[in-house]
C-alpha cells in the first residue's frame, strides 16, 4: 500500500528547530535586540573606524615618536615575519607529529589478516591511546595552550610555538587519520593480493591516495596558523594581534588600518596559493607533443613540468629553514635553571587548589572544585555553549539564504551549462552578484574570529553580541565557501532537468539542491559547531561573561589553581561538543549521505 | 599449479563455491562463464590464495594454502598476476609507477620505496618495452588518472606483466569495454600468456571469446561446475543460462 501522506519533512524540522535554538541562547545570554545596534559612544568610534580605512598610515601617527625608532614599514613588516615565523615553525613542528599521531589513531594500516591476539591487543590499545592524546591536545584552544606554557615556564618564543603545535598536531592527526580510514580500500586489497606487506599495501594503497587531501588540509592549517599566531598577540606575544590592540587602544585607527591591510593581504596570498596548489595537485598535464624517438628518457623530457608545485615545496623548505634560524633566538634568555625553578613553582605551589596547599590534603580538592564549578563553572560554560551555537547557527541560516546567489554554476550565463535566455545586463547582475558574494565569504573566512569579536566589541560595547557576530562572520565565510563547493562541483542532473523543464535558477537551488545536499550541509554545520565552542571558549579573553573571562579573570587575581580548573572545565565543553557532533554527525554519514 | 579438490567456500549463510574439484595444469588457458553470481570471482580469489576455502583441499604449486604462512603466502602470490574487475590502479600516480607496484610481493617496504623514489634504469626500460607490446608506450609518465577506461586496462596488463609471475588471474577483464577493444584485449592476453608460458585463467561473459580463444572452458553455475570441456554445446549454454521463474521478468 502506497502512503499518500507527505514525507515526514525532516528538513523543514530542523531548520524551524534552529530559529527559536537561536531565539534562545541569544535570550539566555541575556541579551536584548537593541544592544544589537551600537550607542552614541560606538557609532562614534564606527565613525572614526571606517572613515580612516580609506586612509591607512603610512607613518607613525604618534607625533612624539623618537627620532631612533625604526622606520613605520619596518615595524608593519616585523610584525607581519613575527606572525608568519610562529605560524611556519608552529606547522612545521606539528606536521610530523600530526602524521605520526593520525597513523597511529587510524586503522587503515591494520593487517588485514587475523594476527596474534597479542598483536590485536596491541594495535588496540596504541590506537585508543593515540585517540585519547589527540582528542586532549584538541580540547585546549591555543591560546589557553600558550598561557599555560608562559605561566608555567616564562615567555620564550619557543614556548609559544610548542603551545601553538599541541593543538595543530592533534587537529591534523584527527583528520589525517579520518582520511586515511576513509579512503577505498580496493587499491590496498589489490596490493595485498600481490604478495605486498602490511606496510606496503598500505603506503601505496591508501597513503598515496589520501596525499592530496593531507596537503590540501595542511595547507589550510597553516591558514589558521597564521589567524592564530595573530591572535597570540592580544595575550602578550610580539604578532601582529599585539600591534592591533595597541593602535586601538590609543585610537590610532590610520595605523590599525594599515596592520590590518597587512594581515588580509598575508592570509589571502596564503588562502590563494594554496588554492592554486590544491588545484595544481589534481590537475595532470599531458605531454603536447611527442618525441619523434619513444624511449623512456625521451617521454620523461616531454612530460611538461609542474613548475607550482616545485617552486612551492622549494619555498616551503626555504621558509621553514628561515623561520627556524633567523630573529630572535628561539630560545628565551632565562637559563635552564631558572625555567626548571618556574615549572617546579607552577608544578608544586600555583596549581595546586588553595584548600590542599593549606591542609596538604587532596580530600579537600573536591568541595573547593564542586563550590567553583556550581558557583560560577555552569553559568560560563552554558554561557559559553550558547555564544557558539547562535553563532553558528546565524552563519549557517546566513550561508543557506545566500547559497542561490553564491554557487558560481548557478550564476553563470548558462547555468549548469543550460541556456537560460537572453537577459542581456540580468545575467551579468548574477554574475556580479555571485563574485561578490564569494570574495565576501573570502575576506569573512579570512578575518580571525578574535579579532573581529575584538573590533566588534570596541563598536558595539560590552555585549555578547560582539562575540557571536565575529564567530558567525567568519564562519559564515566557511559555510559560504563549503555550500558553494557542493553546488559547483557535482554533476547534478535533476538541477539541469529542472532548468531544462522552465524551473528558474532559484527553484534549482530549492527543490533540487538543496534538498540533494541538505544532508551533507548539517553535517558542515556540526563540524563546524564544534569548532564554535572551541572558539567561544578563548572569546571570554575580551572581557565578556563566559568561560574566558573566568579564565581571564582568574589569573589576573593570580588564582592559579582556579585559572586551571576553568582551563580544564573549557576543555571538557570541547570534549562533550566534539563527542556529540561526532554522534550526530556519524548517524547522518549512516542515513545514506553521497561522499 | 592449481589443484582443487571438494572445495566448499560460503559466506555466511551463501554458498559461493560448492564441493568444486578442479585441476589447472602449468600453461594452461582457462575461461569460467557463467551467469552473474555463478562463483567465478570467488573461485578466482580463491586461486589467488585471498579467501581460506571452508571445506576440501587446494594445493597452489605443490603447497598447501592452509599450512602456508603469512610470509610463504606472500611469496607464492607475488608468483600470481591479477587483474580484478576494477583493475586496481591508483589513479593518483603516474602509469610507470603502477607498473613498478606489480613487484610489490617481491620487496621489503625500504626495497619497494627506493625502487618507487629512485627507478632503476633497466625498470623504466623494462616498463616502457610492456607498454610498447600493449600499445601505449607514449602513457609511461602520465598520470594513470588521465587514461581512458581502454588504456588503463591495458596498464592493468602491463603491471601483471612486469610481476613475471608464473600465472594470470583475469576477472572479466572485458565488461566495461566495446565489442572491437574488448576482442583486442583477449587476443593479447592470450597472446602474452602463450609468449610467456602462463597459466592463463580468465572469467567472461561473452561466450563467444571463450570459444575462440581459450581451448577450456569451465562453465559455473549457483556455485557448481556444470561442465569443463574444450567444447561447449548450445544445450550446456542454455542449461547455464537457464533462468529459473523467479528471474523472468513477466512482460
Amino acid at each position: 500500500m502506497i502512503s499518500l501522506k507527505p514525507y515526514k519533512g525532516g528538513r523543514r524540522g530542523f531548520l524551524l528547530l534552529l530559529v527559536p535554538i537561536l531565539v534562545f541562547c541569544i535570550y539566555s545570554v541575556q541579551l536584548k535586540w537593541a544592544d544589537f545596534f551600537p550607542q552614541e559612544y560606538g557609532m562614534g568610534v564606527i565613525k572614526k573606524f571606517f572613515a580612516a580605512a580609506l586612509e591607512p598610515a603610512l607613518d607613525y601617527q604618534d607625533l612624539d615618536m623618537p627620532e631612533s625608532a625604526p622606520p613605520f614599514s619596518y615595524k608593519i613588516g616585523a610584525a607581519l615575519w613575527n606572525t608568519l615565523q610562529y605560524a611556519v615553525c608552529a606547522i612545521s613542528l606539528s606536521l610530523p607529529i600530526g602524521l605520526l599521531l593520525g597513523f597511529l589513531s587510524s586503522k587503515s594500516w591494520w593487517p588485514l589478516r587475523s594476527t596474534s591476539v597479542f598483536t590485536r591487543l596491541t594495535l588496540v590499545i596504541t590506537h585508543r591511546i593515540a585517540r585519547t592524546v589527540t582528542t586532549a591536545g584538541r580540547s585546549i584552544h591555543e591560546i589557553l595552550w600558550a598561557l599555560i606554557f608562559i605561566t608555567a615556564l616564562g615567555t620564550s618564543p619557543m614556548a609559544v610555538i610548542v603551545a601553538l603545535s599541541i593543538p595543530y598536531s592533534c587537529s591534523l592527526a584527527k583528520v589525517f587519520s579520518e582520511l586515511l580510514d576513509e579512503q577505498p580500500t580496493y587499491a590496498k586489497a589489490y596490493l595485498h593480493s600481490l604478495g605486498g606487506g602490511s606496510f606496503n599495501s598500505w603506503l601505496y594503497g591508501i597513503f598515496t591516495i589520501s596525499l592530496t587531501d593531507i596537503v590540501s588540509y595542511t595547507l589550510y592549517r597553516f591558514e589558521c596558523a597564521i589567524r592564530s599566531a595573530a591572535i597570540l598577540g592580544f595575550v602578550g606575544i610580539a604578532t601582529i594581534g599585539l600591534h592591533i590592540e595597541t593602535a586601538f587602544e590609543d585610537n590610532y585607527y590610520n595605523e590599525l588600518w594599515t596592520l590590518l591591510y597587512a594581515l588580509l593581504a598575508l592570509i589571502l596570498i596564503v588562502e590563494r596559493s594554496s588554492h592554486y596548489i590544491r588545484k595544481s595537485m589534481t590537475h595532470y598535464p599531458s605531454a603536447k607533443h611527442l618525441p619523434d624517438d619513444l624511449s623512456p628518457s625521451s617521454l620523461r623530457r616531454a612530460q611538461p613540468k609542474r613548475w607550482l608545485l616545485k617552486i612551492s615545496a622549494i619555498c616551503a623548505i626555504g621558509l621553514t629553514t628561515t623561520s627556524w634560524t633567523t630573529g630572535e633566538s628561539l630560545f628565551s634568555k632565562l637559563s635552564w635553571e631558572q625555567r626548571m625553578s618556574n615549572l617546579d613553582r607552577f608544578l608544586s605551589e600555583e596549581i595546586t587548589p588553595y584548600p590542599v596547599q593549606k591542609s596538604g590534603d587532596w580530600g579537600d580538592a573536591i568541595p573547593w572544585a564542586k563550590q567553583l564549578f556550581l558557583e560560577q563553572g555552569v553559568e560560563g560554560s552554558l554561557q559559553t555553549l550558547y555564544i557558539g551555537t547562535a553563532a553558528m547557527i546565524l552563519a549557517f541560516l546566513m550561508g543557506l539564504i545566500t547559497l542561490p546567489w553564491s554557487s558560481k554554476s548557478l550564476n553563470e550565463e548558462k547555468p549548469y551549462g543550460i541556456y537560460a535566455g537572453n537577459n542581456g545586463i540580468l545575467n551579468w547582475l548574477h554574475k556580479l552578484i555571485s563574485l561578490f558574494l564569494r570574495a565576501l565569504f573570502i575576506l569573512c573566512r579570512s578575518m580571525p574570529e578574535f579579532l573581529l569579536a575584538f573590533l566588534l566589541l570596541q563598536m558595539l560595547g560590552p555585549t555578547a553580541w560582539p562575540l557571536i557576530l565575529g564567530l558567525a562572520i567568519h564562519n559564515y565565510g566557511i559555510i559560504g565557501r563549503l555550500g558553494g563547493e557542493l553546488a559547483d562541483h557535482s554533476d547534478l542532473n535533476h538541477t539541469k532537468v529542472q532548468l531544462a523543464q522552465g524551473g528558474s535558477r532559484l527553484q534549482g537551488y530549492l527543490f533540487s539542491i538543496l534538498p540533494a545536499y541538505f544532508n551533507r550541509m548539517v553535517l558542515y554545520f556540526f563540524y563546524r559547531w564544534e569548532t564554535c565552542i572551541r572558539d567561544a571558549t578563548v572569546l571570554g579573553l575580551l572581557g565578556i561573561s563566559s568561560l574566558g573571562f573566568l579564565i581571564d579573570e582568574a589569573r589576573a587575581r593570580d588564582n592559579y589553581d582556579e585559572w586551571l580548573f576553568f582551563i580544564l572545565l573549557s576543555a571538557c565543553i570541547v570534549i562533550i561538543g566534539d563527542i556529540v557532533s561526532e554522534i550526530i554527525r556519524k548517524k547522518l554519514r549512516n542515513s545514506g549521505i553521497q561522499s | 599449479m592449481f589443484q582443487l579438490t571438494d572445495i566448499t567456500k560460503s559466506f555466511g549463510a551463501t554458498i559461493a563455491l560448492n564441493k568444486i574439484s578442479l585441476e589447472i595444469k602449468q600453461g594452461e588457458h582457462v575461461a569460467l562463464i557463467g551467469p552473474s553470481g555463478s562463483g567465478k570471482t570467488t573461485l578466482l580469489k580463491l586461486l589467488n590464495g585471498q579467501l581460506l576455502q571452508n571445506s576440501g583441499s587446494y594445493t597452489i604449486a605443490e603447497s598447501h594454502l592452509n599450512n602456508l604462512s603469512n610470509k610463504n603466502l606472500r611469496r607464492l602470490r607475488s608468483e600470481i598476476a591479477y587483474i580484478p574487475q576494477d583493475l586496481g590502479l591508483i589513479p593518483q600516480l603516474k602509469v610507470f609507477q603502477n607498473i613498478l607496484l606489480g613487484r610489490v610481493g617481491k620487496h621489503s617496504a625500504l626495497g619497494m620505496l627506493s625502487k618507487f623514489l629512485i627507478p632503476p634504469r633497466n625498470n623504466l626500460q623494462n616498463i616502457f618495452s610492456l607498454l610498447e607490446r600493449v600499445g601505449i608506450p607514449e602513457k609511461m609518465y602520465q598520470h594513470t588518472a588521465t587514461l581512458s577506461g581502454g588504456q588503463q586496462q591495458r596498464v592493468a596488463v602491463a603491471r601483471a606483466l612486469f610481476q613475471q609471475a608464473h600465472s594470470l588471474l583475469a576477472d572479466e577483464p572485458i565488461s566495461a569495454v566495446d565489442p572491437a577493444r574488448a576482442r583486442s584485449l583477449i587476443t593479447l592476453l592470450t597472446e602474452i600468456a602463450t609468449e610467456n608460458q602462463l597459466t592463463l585463467v580468465m572469467s567472461i561473459h561473452n561466450v563467444e571469446l571463450a570459444r575462440e580463444f581459450f581451448p577450456r572452458i569451465v562453465g559455473l553455475k549457483n556455485g557448481h561446475i556444470l561442465f569443463d570441456s574444450p567444447e561447449v554445446s548450445t544445450k550446456q549454454l542454455k542449461e547455464l543460462y537457464h533462468l529459473s521463474e523467479s528471474e523472468l521478468v513477466e512482460p
